[in-house]
Protein backbone atom coordinates (compact mmCIF):
# COMPACT_ATOMS: atom_id res chain seq x y z
CA UNK A 1 0.00 0.00 0.00
CA UNK A 2 1.51 3.38 -1.01
CA UNK A 3 1.18 6.76 0.81
CA UNK A 4 -1.73 7.91 -1.37
CA UNK A 5 -3.72 4.74 -0.65
CA UNK A 6 -2.96 5.02 3.08
CA UNK A 7 -4.09 8.68 3.01
CA UNK A 8 -7.33 7.80 1.21
CA UNK A 9 -8.07 5.03 3.70
CA UNK A 10 -7.48 7.40 6.63
CA UNK A 11 -9.72 10.01 4.99
CA UNK A 12 -12.50 7.46 4.50
CA UNK A 13 -12.17 6.32 8.11
CA UNK A 14 -12.32 9.93 9.33
CA UNK A 15 -15.29 10.58 7.02
CA UNK A 16 -17.17 7.67 8.62
CA UNK A 17 -16.58 9.22 12.05
CA UNK A 18 -17.75 12.60 10.79
CA UNK A 19 -20.83 11.00 9.20
CA UNK A 20 -21.71 9.68 12.67
CA UNK A 21 -21.39 13.23 14.06
CA UNK A 22 -23.81 14.47 11.39
CA UNK A 23 -26.55 12.51 13.18
CA UNK A 24 -26.53 15.33 15.76
CA UNK A 25 -28.18 17.64 13.21
CA UNK A 26 -31.92 17.76 12.51
CA UNK A 27 -33.03 15.38 9.74
CA UNK A 28 -34.06 18.20 7.38
CA UNK A 29 -30.64 19.88 7.75
CA UNK A 30 -28.90 16.53 7.11
CA UNK A 31 -30.99 15.89 4.01
CA UNK A 32 -30.15 19.33 2.54
CA UNK A 33 -26.52 19.76 3.59
CA UNK A 34 -25.31 16.34 4.86
CA UNK A 35 -23.58 15.27 1.63
CA UNK A 36 -21.96 18.68 1.14
CA UNK A 37 -20.77 18.78 4.75
CA UNK A 38 -19.21 15.34 4.38
CA UNK A 39 -17.56 16.35 1.07
CA UNK A 40 -16.17 19.54 2.64
CA UNK A 41 -14.95 17.60 5.68
CA UNK A 42 -13.05 15.17 3.41
CA UNK A 43 -11.45 18.10 1.53
CA UNK A 44 -10.44 19.69 4.83
CA UNK A 45 -9.15 16.42 6.31
CA UNK A 46 -7.06 15.63 3.23
CA UNK A 47 -5.57 19.13 3.27
CA UNK A 48 -4.78 19.03 6.98
CA UNK A 49 -3.31 15.55 6.61
CA UNK A 50 -0.96 16.80 3.89
CA UNK A 51 0.16 19.57 6.24
CA UNK A 52 0.53 17.08 9.10
CA UNK A 53 -2.04 18.90 11.23
CA UNK A 54 -4.33 15.99 12.08
CA UNK A 55 -4.33 15.36 15.79
CA UNK A 56 -6.33 15.68 18.97
CA UNK A 57 -6.82 19.44 18.57
CA UNK A 58 -8.26 18.92 15.06
CA UNK A 59 -10.82 16.40 16.31
CA UNK A 60 -11.68 18.50 19.37
CA UNK A 61 -12.37 21.46 17.06
CA UNK A 62 -14.49 19.29 14.73
CA UNK A 63 -16.52 17.78 17.59
CA UNK A 64 -16.93 21.18 19.31
CA UNK A 65 -18.15 22.77 16.10
CA UNK A 66 -20.56 19.89 15.43
CA UNK A 67 -22.05 20.08 18.93
CA UNK A 68 -22.38 23.89 18.89
CA UNK A 69 -23.81 24.19 15.41
CA UNK A 70 -26.15 21.17 15.70
CA UNK A 71 -27.61 22.59 18.93
CA UNK A 72 -28.21 25.88 17.12
CA UNK A 73 -29.87 24.11 14.18
CA UNK A 74 -32.04 22.05 16.53
CA UNK A 75 -33.09 25.17 18.46
CA UNK A 76 -33.99 26.92 15.21
CA UNK A 77 -35.90 23.89 13.92
CA UNK A 78 -37.83 23.76 17.21
CA UNK A 79 -38.60 27.48 16.98
CA UNK A 80 -39.74 27.10 13.37
CA UNK A 81 -42.03 24.21 14.29
CA UNK A 82 -43.82 26.51 16.80
CA UNK A 83 -43.82 23.70 19.39
CA UNK A 84 -42.37 26.08 21.99
CA UNK A 85 -45.01 28.72 21.15
CA UNK A 86 -47.77 26.14 21.50
CA UNK A 87 -46.45 24.92 24.88
CA UNK A 88 -46.12 28.48 26.24
CA UNK A 89 -49.60 29.52 25.07
CA UNK A 90 -51.21 26.31 26.38
CA UNK A 91 -49.52 26.84 29.76
CA UNK A 92 -50.67 30.49 29.95
CA UNK A 93 -54.27 29.59 29.07
CA UNK A 94 -54.36 26.58 31.42
CA UNK A 95 -53.00 28.61 34.34
CA UNK A 96 -55.44 31.42 33.48
CA UNK A 97 -58.37 28.98 33.63
CA UNK A 98 -57.21 27.59 37.00
CA UNK A 99 -56.76 31.06 38.50
CA UNK A 100 -60.09 32.34 37.15
CA UNK A 101 -62.39 29.42 37.90
CA UNK A 102 -61.40 27.10 40.79
CA UNK A 103 -59.01 29.46 42.60
CA UNK A 104 -61.05 32.58 41.76
CA UNK A 105 -64.81 32.39 41.12
CA UNK A 106 -65.55 29.06 42.85
CA UNK A 107 -63.42 29.92 45.91
CA UNK A 108 -65.08 33.37 46.05
CA UNK A 109 -68.58 31.82 46.04
CA UNK A 110 -67.57 29.27 48.72
CA UNK A 111 -66.14 32.09 50.83
CA UNK A 112 -69.21 34.34 50.44
CA UNK A 113 -71.71 31.54 51.17
CA UNK A 114 -69.51 30.02 53.93
CA UNK A 115 -69.39 26.60 52.32
CA UNK A 116 -67.35 24.41 54.64
CA UNK A 117 -65.11 22.91 51.96
CA UNK A 118 -61.48 23.90 51.52
CA UNK A 119 -60.22 21.14 49.24
CA UNK A 120 -57.47 22.66 47.03
CA UNK A 121 -58.95 26.20 47.04
CA UNK A 122 -55.88 28.11 48.30
CA UNK A 123 -57.77 31.26 49.37
CA UNK A 124 -60.03 29.28 51.74
CA UNK A 125 -57.03 28.29 53.90
CA UNK A 126 -56.47 31.98 54.72
CA UNK A 127 -58.18 33.90 57.56
CA UNK A 128 -61.71 35.02 56.56
CA UNK A 129 -60.87 38.74 55.92
CA UNK A 130 -58.19 37.82 53.36
CA UNK A 131 -60.21 35.27 51.41
CA UNK A 132 -62.28 37.62 49.21
CA UNK A 133 -59.34 39.92 48.25
CA UNK A 134 -57.18 36.92 47.38
CA UNK A 135 -60.00 35.47 45.25
CA UNK A 136 -60.39 38.82 43.46
CA UNK A 137 -56.64 38.98 42.79
CA UNK A 138 -56.80 35.42 41.46
CA UNK A 139 -59.73 36.33 39.16
CA UNK A 140 -57.85 39.40 37.86
CA UNK A 141 -54.69 37.38 37.20
CA UNK A 142 -56.74 34.64 35.53
CA UNK A 143 -58.52 37.11 33.24
CA UNK A 144 -55.19 38.79 32.35
CA UNK A 145 -53.58 35.45 31.48
CA UNK A 146 -56.56 34.33 29.41
CA UNK A 147 -56.56 37.66 27.56
CA UNK A 148 -52.81 37.37 26.88
CA UNK A 149 -53.02 33.70 25.84
CA UNK A 150 -55.98 34.10 23.48
CA UNK A 151 -54.51 37.31 22.03
CA UNK A 152 -51.43 35.33 21.02
CA UNK A 153 -53.61 32.59 19.53
CA UNK A 154 -55.70 35.08 17.52
CA UNK A 155 -52.57 36.92 16.38
CA UNK A 156 -51.19 33.62 15.09
CA UNK A 157 -54.52 32.89 13.45
CA UNK A 158 -54.26 36.06 11.35
CA UNK A 159 -51.31 34.34 9.70
CA UNK A 160 -53.37 31.24 8.97
CA UNK A 161 -56.06 32.95 6.93
CA UNK A 162 -58.63 30.18 6.73
CA UNK A 163 -58.54 29.37 10.46
CA UNK A 164 -58.42 33.08 11.39
CA UNK A 165 -61.36 33.93 9.12
CA UNK A 166 -63.41 31.11 10.60
CA UNK A 167 -62.73 32.21 14.19
CA UNK A 168 -63.27 35.91 13.45
CA UNK A 169 -66.54 35.13 11.63
CA UNK A 170 -67.73 33.12 14.63
CA UNK A 171 -66.82 35.96 17.01
CA UNK A 172 -68.60 38.53 14.86
CA UNK A 173 -71.90 36.54 14.84
CA UNK B 1 -33.89 51.93 0.08
CA UNK B 2 -33.37 50.59 3.62
CA UNK B 3 -29.77 50.14 4.74
CA UNK B 4 -29.16 46.40 5.27
CA UNK B 5 -28.69 45.30 8.88
CA UNK B 6 -25.12 44.84 10.22
CA UNK B 7 -23.74 41.39 9.37
CA UNK B 8 -22.33 38.76 11.71
CA UNK B 9 -18.60 38.08 11.21
CA UNK B 10 -19.36 34.67 9.62
CA UNK B 11 -21.83 36.15 7.11
CA UNK B 12 -19.52 39.08 6.34
CA UNK B 13 -16.53 36.85 5.59
CA UNK B 14 -18.58 34.39 3.53
CA UNK B 15 -19.93 37.25 1.40
CA UNK B 16 -16.41 38.63 1.09
CA UNK B 17 -15.16 35.20 -0.05
CA UNK B 18 -17.90 35.00 -2.68
CA UNK B 19 -17.50 38.61 -3.84
CA UNK B 20 -14.74 37.61 -6.27
CA UNK B 21 -16.39 34.53 -7.73
CA UNK B 22 -18.31 31.30 -7.20
CA UNK B 23 -16.83 28.92 -4.64
CA UNK B 24 -17.65 25.54 -3.08
CA UNK B 25 -17.73 24.83 0.66
CA UNK B 26 -14.06 24.09 1.31
CA UNK B 27 -12.92 27.00 -0.90
CA UNK B 28 -15.15 29.34 1.13
CA UNK B 29 -13.72 27.94 4.38
CA UNK B 30 -10.11 28.45 3.21
CA UNK B 31 -10.80 31.95 1.86
CA UNK B 32 -12.47 33.01 5.13
CA UNK B 33 -9.45 31.74 7.08
CA UNK B 34 -7.10 33.72 4.80
CA UNK B 35 -9.20 36.93 4.79
CA UNK B 36 -9.67 36.94 8.56
CA UNK B 37 -6.02 36.05 9.24
CA UNK B 38 -7.26 33.13 11.32
CA UNK B 39 -9.26 35.42 13.66
CA UNK B 40 -12.60 33.95 12.58
CA UNK B 41 -12.73 30.24 13.37
CA UNK B 42 -15.49 28.81 11.21
CA UNK B 43 -15.99 25.06 11.33
CA UNK B 44 -17.89 22.99 8.81
CA UNK B 45 -21.14 22.98 10.81
CA UNK B 46 -21.04 26.70 11.51
CA UNK B 47 -20.38 27.49 7.86
CA UNK B 48 -23.24 25.37 6.51
CA UNK B 49 -25.60 26.82 9.13
CA UNK B 50 -24.66 30.30 7.90
CA UNK B 51 -24.99 29.26 4.24
CA UNK B 52 -28.46 27.88 4.98
CA UNK B 53 -29.64 31.18 6.50
CA UNK B 54 -27.94 33.25 3.78
CA UNK B 55 -29.75 31.19 1.12
CA UNK B 56 -33.03 31.79 2.93
CA UNK B 57 -32.30 35.53 3.16
CA UNK B 58 -31.42 35.71 -0.54
CA UNK B 59 -27.84 36.88 0.09
CA UNK B 60 -26.38 33.98 -1.86
CA UNK B 61 -27.66 31.41 -4.31
CA UNK B 62 -26.60 27.94 -5.41
CA UNK B 63 -24.59 27.93 -8.62
CA UNK B 64 -24.82 24.24 -9.47
CA UNK B 65 -22.63 21.18 -8.90
CA UNK B 66 -19.37 20.70 -10.75
CA UNK B 67 -15.87 19.26 -10.46
CA UNK B 68 -13.07 21.35 -8.96
CA UNK B 69 -10.13 20.73 -11.32
CA UNK B 70 -7.66 21.50 -8.50
CA UNK B 71 -9.05 18.68 -6.35
CA UNK B 72 -10.42 15.27 -7.33
CA UNK B 73 -13.13 14.26 -9.80
CA UNK B 74 -16.00 14.53 -7.31
CA UNK B 75 -18.71 17.13 -7.90
CA UNK B 76 -19.13 19.94 -5.38
CA UNK B 77 -21.95 22.45 -4.83
CA UNK B 78 -20.90 26.00 -5.73
CA UNK B 79 -22.36 29.18 -4.24
CA UNK B 80 -22.68 32.65 -5.75
CA UNK B 81 -23.33 36.06 -4.16
CA UNK B 82 -26.63 37.75 -5.20
CA UNK B 83 -27.31 41.45 -5.77
CA UNK B 84 -28.88 41.60 -2.29
CA UNK B 85 -25.73 39.98 -0.87
CA UNK B 86 -23.51 42.48 -2.67
CA UNK B 87 -25.63 45.37 -1.32
CA UNK B 88 -25.36 43.98 2.21
CA UNK B 89 -21.58 43.57 1.85
CA UNK B 90 -21.17 47.10 0.43
CA UNK B 91 -23.26 48.56 3.26
CA UNK B 92 -21.17 46.70 5.84
CA UNK B 93 -17.89 47.87 4.30
CA UNK B 94 -19.27 51.44 4.18
CA UNK B 95 -19.95 51.16 7.93
CA UNK B 96 -16.37 49.99 8.50
CA UNK B 97 -14.98 52.86 6.41
CA UNK B 98 -17.10 55.42 8.27
CA UNK B 99 -15.95 53.99 11.61
CA UNK B 100 -12.31 54.05 10.49
CA UNK B 101 -12.71 57.68 9.32
CA UNK B 102 -14.24 58.61 12.70
CA UNK B 103 -11.39 56.92 14.59
CA UNK B 104 -8.84 58.71 12.44
CA UNK B 105 -10.65 62.06 12.90
CA UNK B 106 -10.57 61.66 16.68
CA UNK B 107 -6.99 60.44 16.77
CA UNK B 108 -7.97 57.09 18.23
CA UNK B 109 -5.76 55.06 15.91
CA UNK B 110 -2.40 54.50 17.61
CA UNK B 111 0.42 56.31 15.87
CA UNK B 112 -1.83 58.44 13.65
CA UNK B 113 -2.58 61.97 14.94
CA UNK B 114 -6.13 63.34 14.77
CA UNK B 115 -7.00 65.17 11.56
CA UNK B 116 -6.37 68.90 11.89
CA UNK B 117 -3.80 68.32 14.66
CA UNK B 118 -1.03 66.95 12.45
Amino acid sequence: MNDTDRGDTATERAARRYAALLRLYPAEHRRTFGDQMLRTFKDQYRDMQTQGEIGLSFWLAVIGDAIRSSMKERAMALKASRIVDAVVVTTIISLGNILLFPQGIVALLFSIFHVDVRSWFVALYLPQPYQVPVCLVSITLGLTQLYAGWSIVLKQCTQWDSVGDAIRARWQK
Amino acid sequence: MDTPMPLTPAVFYILLALATGERHGYEIMKQVKRDANGRVKMGNGTMYGSLKRMLADGLITEAGDRIDPDLDDERRRYYRITDAGRNALNAEMQRYLETAALLRERGLIAGIPAEGHA
